[in-house]
């Protein structure tokens, strides 16, 4: 498990960072490694170059916006906890950030990192997915703008084309009543489930309920039927019940020794109880 | 017989039973441990493996040719290289019905695991090394892979040619009327367990450093094992090293659990191409090798069935275990020890029961080689006998408290069935203290609360009685002929200060402290004035190794009688020099005094400087040794016992299981520190929380090994770890220093079936019981909803042919 001898390129803007991604189709992006170092030392992956983002000046921004919260891709996972207007504005995501992996961890791990990885069980996608967030992209051919709904399309799979940089990721913020859930065994596994839920409140004036589902169904993703149920009634027990099993049956699952896709269907379920619930009080 | 070795010399206690803070902790708390992969030998290569990528498969070719010519490689081997240097590894163990299979240092013609080593690269860096492996072609032709234990050990497809039957060991025994006691049994329970497939995981992963001096024909080999002696001794008898030359040498190690207490083929291989290339050469497994290759552990199938007369009371008790034993036996320790163990020491436990028989096999499988890991049959054993006494309890409506108390041997000495004496032991108040610890009637009352409110909780119990130092008298009394050997070196400078030097190293259990703690009541000096030198190499003092719950008991047993020998030197100088009786010399606090007399006084480092520098001080005829190497044993064996109690919640959602609280009673006889011991009973309770909860190796159906990082192996961490109440008894054995007891295997032993004794407690009220670990969340959730799916024990009929027992007429063979 060490690394093949690699190039490294360190640019000291974005531009330049986009230059050297296109020239080298087996380039890749290096955050804060901490998804993409492991892959490579079990040799699961051999980029020919790592370009580092870390010397590009501005990409740990965390800051309001106008309505969106504006952060950089580099910014960390502990930077992000840490943040005062974060937990004042974007409460879902302090509390979905503290299930990410372990402090070390944390330190170096990144947002930007996170959602281009799009890992199924990772807390930014899903939380990035439910509060309707959206990343600014950016490649020798341009700069464009992906909705977080078309940015997860499957397994580790995201729109990004391989050229492409995340150079920022924006957050809308106004009041929504919120939840988050998460079963894992262990503190700092990634989740066999994790839900998110965002639901309107009186005076959001917002369309509907978003519901996310992370962990068991392979890939990030949102729950529609559990937010139709949900839509224009008034969120009670019995109803968080229903959405639930609506939801639950709607997805399809993974099966893995860690469980088989009925126990997680199960598990799922009952998450989304729970963390609708958990919202549904909120409002 | 009775050899002086046997004798252990009083000890006035002064420091033993204190708590001592670890000294050796602040060097391992502040990052300052030098462990095997911080030692760095100028000119060093690397090495790295080709492993196995099948479970079973024929070798048609290996092309080395493109990694060859990869700069910066400098050498590369398959089998055909050393075949002459070493034919494997043989290994046997010495129980009845266990024959020797011989382990290739890198496999020739067939791989038979997954992991196996194949092709030896030694490269100028680890990652160099990688490199290479990635460009070797290994072309395989498929065989059938064997991975059903309960399919194997009846025949068929053969895992291993050298052992055409599959079978790595059986044997059998019976003692007392076992016949008569199931013919009149007023009640029959028996039971399947499966504890599942788990690695010891020792944060440090294996390694070595080997460095062949050819200027001088000298081999150096460090290593991170738990057995360096022995290490040595394969030196020569597998690779033909003058054992004078070579020294081995245990660095710091990060645990080791007892999968250090191998030796692996990796480690043979170092020293051979260190010689070839004239160059030091280090190996240092990374997570995935570990767990594929590093010793496999526990998974065993054992079937117990209990007669027991009207009133609950066990009138016999029948036991088959099977071990899947992967491809080899892991020298020295095999796959046969642990069915044999599970089979011929566990089964009465604490508990009257007058007769017993059992069958123990092991099944040759292809999957990493079954190894040692803490409670070696002990857990699997203890895992079986405690959760069928739960079963007996419910089905006679008896609490675990009751059924346990009615059957616990009631005096001392007890003769168990196969003849062993047990001299001492607090069995019955183990059980009354965890009852009186737990609340139980509190408890059921909280239970029966929970239950309402649709929380389910449950309370597990598990008591055990533990083998304490294995010693030479441990083999014996169970038929073995071998003994062990080991001996520690004590010396004392002329200013006072002394050096103790152990034969039996330490992978973290705070072998430095707890020997100067027993060195410092021996002499009457300060704990401070003594520095141990906890078996850091092979030029100290011999041990046969820091296994089976052995270095409390045997280390300081050595080290008692060394210093007693320098002990009976200073008492005799300060005799002379006091004007007084030996036997008056009284050696406390650094001072030699004159009992009742206590002003007539001279300090112990003015009597070593006497000894050193001033013969006219000396008493007639006075030889001025201050080293000595002492050995000591036992030529009986000695036992600890205690139990643990955990309350755990179940989450009838999720099936997640949650071990509330942990309670604990041990008793190993005088402790020589307080701290130390907690230390090892919290540790083997979590790795018991591990097996129990959330730990498997799981293979596919092709023999893969689909757990090979920590990703997916999870071990317990900080988070699950559950408080502790721990509750200390004290029944001191006869025959060691001070009294002291062996403890190091308890938690893990005991903990598991406490662990599914609470988890089935806590599926009561679903009508489930569960017989296999982990008990994972699905498994609850299914359990809950009446899915059980260990299928039942084979006919005992079947079992017992299978091994060569006579056919009886008795029908209680079918009561199963
Ligand atoms: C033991 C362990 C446990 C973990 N547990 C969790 C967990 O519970 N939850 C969780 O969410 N994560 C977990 N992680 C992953 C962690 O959060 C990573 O930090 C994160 O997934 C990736 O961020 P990074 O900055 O480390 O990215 P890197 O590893 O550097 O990169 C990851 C991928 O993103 C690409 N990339 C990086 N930045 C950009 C960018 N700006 N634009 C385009 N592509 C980019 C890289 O090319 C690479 O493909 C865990 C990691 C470990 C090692």
């Amino acid at each position: 498990m060490k690394l093949p001898a690699i190039n490294y390129a360190s640019p000291s803007s974005m531009e330049e960072a986009c230059d050297l991604l296109s020239t080298d189709e087996d380039s890749k992006i290096i955050a804060g490694g901490q998804s993409l170092l492991p892959v490579m030392a079990m040799r699961l992956a051999q980029p020919s170059v790592l370009i580092d983002l870390a010397k590009i000046p501005g990409l740990d921004a965390i800051e309001e916006s106008g309505n969106y919260m504006r952060l950089g891709p580099m910014a960390t996972h502990t930077s992000i906890l840490s943040s005062p207007v974060i937990s004042k504005n974007l409460p879902l995501m302090s509390a979905a950030g503290k299930y990410i992996a372990h402090r070390q961890i944390r330190n170096r791990g990144t947002l930007g990192g996170s959602l281009a990885h799009g890992d199924a069980a990772g807390e930014w996608p899903l939380v990035l997915l439910a509060l309707d967030g959206l990343v600014e992209v950016q490649s020798v051919r341009g700069k464009r703008t992906i909705e977080a709904d078309d940015l997860f399309v499957g397994p580790y799979m995201t729109s990004l084309a391989a050229d492409e940089i995340i150079t920022d990721v924006w957050i809308p913020f106004r009041p929504r009543a919120w939840g988050y859930g998460e079963f894992a065994r262990r503190a700092g596994d990634y989740g066999l489930a994790n839900i998110a839920v965002v639901l309107p409140t009186e005076d959001t004036g917002t369309s509907g309920a978003r519901i996310t589902v992370g962990g068991s169904v392979g890939k990030i993703q949102r729950v529609t039927a559990a937010e139709d149920v949900l839509n224009g009634s008034e969120v009670s027990p019995e109803l968080a019940k229903q959405a639930a099993e609506a939801g639950a049956s709607e997805l399809s699952y993974i099966s893995d020794m860690h469980g088989s896709a009925e126990f997680r269907r199960g598990l799922v379920q009952e998450l989304l109880r729970r963390t609708i619930v958990e919202a549904g009080e909120r409002i | 017989m009775d050899n002086p070795h046997f004798n252990s010399p009083p000890i006035t206690r002064n420091m033993i039973g204190k708590r001592v803070p670890r000294s050796e902790d602040a060097k391992l708390l502040t990052g300052r441990g030098r462990y095997l992969n911080d030692i760095d030998v100028e000119g060093q290569l690397h090495a790295c493996f080709v492993r196995s990528p099948a479970a079973h498969g024929r070798i048609l070719k290996i092309d080395t040719s493109v990694a060859s010519a990869l700069p910066g490689v400098h050498l590369i081997w398959t089998s055909a290289d050393i075949e002459s240097q070493c034919a494997g590894m043989e290994a046997q163990f010495s129980a009845d019905g266990c024959l020797p299979m011989t382990m290739p240092l890198l496999a020739k013609d067939v791989v038979r695991y997954v992991g196996e080593p194949v092709v030896l690269v030694v490269a100028d860096s680890r990652a160099v090394a990688e490199d290479a492996c990635d460009l070797i072609g290994l072309d395989l032709e498929d065989l059938e892979a064997v991975l059903d234990p309960r399919a194997s050990i009846q025949g068929g497809p053969v895992a291993n040619g050298e052992r055409p039957d599959n079978v790595g060991i059986r044997g059998h025994a019976s003692f007392g009327d076992v016949d008569e006691a199931f013919n009149n049994a007023a009640h029959v329970v028996s039971a399947l367990y499966h504890p599942g497939r788990v690695a010891a995981a020792p944060m440090e992963t294996r390694g070595c450093l080997a460095d062949y001096d050819w200027a001088q024909d000298r081999l150096k080999l460090w290593v991170s094992a738990q057995m360096p002696h022995y290490v040595k001794l394969c030196l020569n008898l597998y690779l033909g090293f003058d054992e004078s030359r070579c020294e081995v040498i245990s660095p710091d190690t990060g645990g080791g659990f007892g999968q250090k207490a191998h030796v692996f083929p990796e480690e043979m291989l170092m020293p051979l191409a260190s010689k070839h290339l004239r160059s030091p050469i280090k190996w240092v497994e990374d997570r995935r090798e570990n767990l594929l290759a590093g010793s496999h552990a526990h998974e065993q199938f054992v079937t117990i069935e209990y007669a027991a007369n009207a009133d609950g009371r066990i009138t016999g008790v029948r036991t088959h275990a099977l071990v899947d034993g992967g491809a080899y036996h892991m020298p020295p320790q095999t796959m046969a020890v642990e069915s044999w163990c599970t089979a011929a020491v566990t089964p009465t436990g604490v508990y009257d029961i007058p007769a017993t028989e059992y069958v123990y096999e092991a099944a040759v499988t292809n999957k990493c080689p079954m190894g040692a890991y803490r409670g070696v049959g002990y857990m699997a054993g203890t895992l079986a006998r405690e959760c069928l006494m739960d079963d007996l309890g419910r089905k006679l409506n008896m609490s675990p408290f009751d059924i346990r108390r009615l059957n616990v041997v009631p005096e001392f000495p007890w003769t168990n069935p196969q003849g062993i004496v047990f001299d001492e032991g607090s069995w019955l108040e183990t059980i009354n203290v965890l009852e009186e610890m737990v609340d139980y009637p509190a408890f059921l009352k909280r239970q029966a609360e929970a239950r309402k409110a649709g929380k389910y909780l449950g309370l597990g119990i598990s008591v055990f009685v533990e083998s304490s130092g294995e010693s030479t008298g441990m083999l014996k009394a169970h038929g073995m002929h071998e003994i062990y050997h080991d001996t520690a070196t004590v010396k004392m400078d002329s200013s006072g200060s002394v050096t103790v030097t152990s034969g039996l190293n330490s992978q973290g259990q705070g072998h430095e402290t707890t020997l100067a703690q027993v060195a410092a009541d021996v002499l009457g000096v300060s704990f401070e004035s003594i520095v141990v030198d906890a078996g850091t190499s092979t030029k100290g003092a011999y041990g046969s190794g820091t296994v089976g719950s052995r270095a409390g008991v045997i280390a300081s047993g050595c080290v008692n009688r060394a210093a007693y020998a320098i002990r009976e030197k200073l008492v005799a100088v300060a005799a002379n020099m006091l004007e007084s009786s030996e036997d008056d010399i009284v050696l406390e606090n650094g001072m030699a005094s004159v009992a009742g007399a206590p002003e007539s006084q001279v300090s112990i480092a003015d009597v070593a400087m006497a000894i050193y520098w001033d013969e006219s001080l000396w008493p007639v005829g006075f030889e001025p040794e201050m080293e000595f190497t002492k050995a000591w044993d036992t030529s009986r064996p000695m036992f600890s016992n205690g139990g643990h109690a955990m309350i755990v919640e179940l989450d009838p959602a999720t099936g997640f299981v949650n071990v509330e609280q942990v309670f604990s009673v041990e008793d190993c006889g005088v402790m020589i520190n307080p701290t130390i011991v907690e230390g090892q009973i919290r540790g083997g309770v979590v790795q018991g929380i591990g097996l129990g909860l959330f730990e498997q190796l799981v293979y596919d159906k092709d023999g893969n090994l689909s757990t090979t990082s920590f990703l997916d192996y999870q071990t317990p961490t900080m988070d699950v770890s559950p408080p502790f109440e721990i509750r200390h008894l004290e029944t001191p054995s006869k025959i060691s220093a001070s009294g002291v007891k062996g403890m190091g295997e308890s938690g893990l032993i005991a903990a598991p079936a406490a662990v599914l004794n609470a988890v089935n407690d806590a599926l009561a009220p679903f009508g489930s019981v569960l017989y296999e670990l982990p008990a994972t969340p699905e498994k609850m959730m299914r359990a809950m909803q009446g899915l059980v799916d260990l299928e039942g024990p084979e006919p005992w009929s079947k079992l017992w042919e299978r091994a060569g027992v006579e056919p009886r007429e008795s029908g209680s063979m079918e009561t199963a």
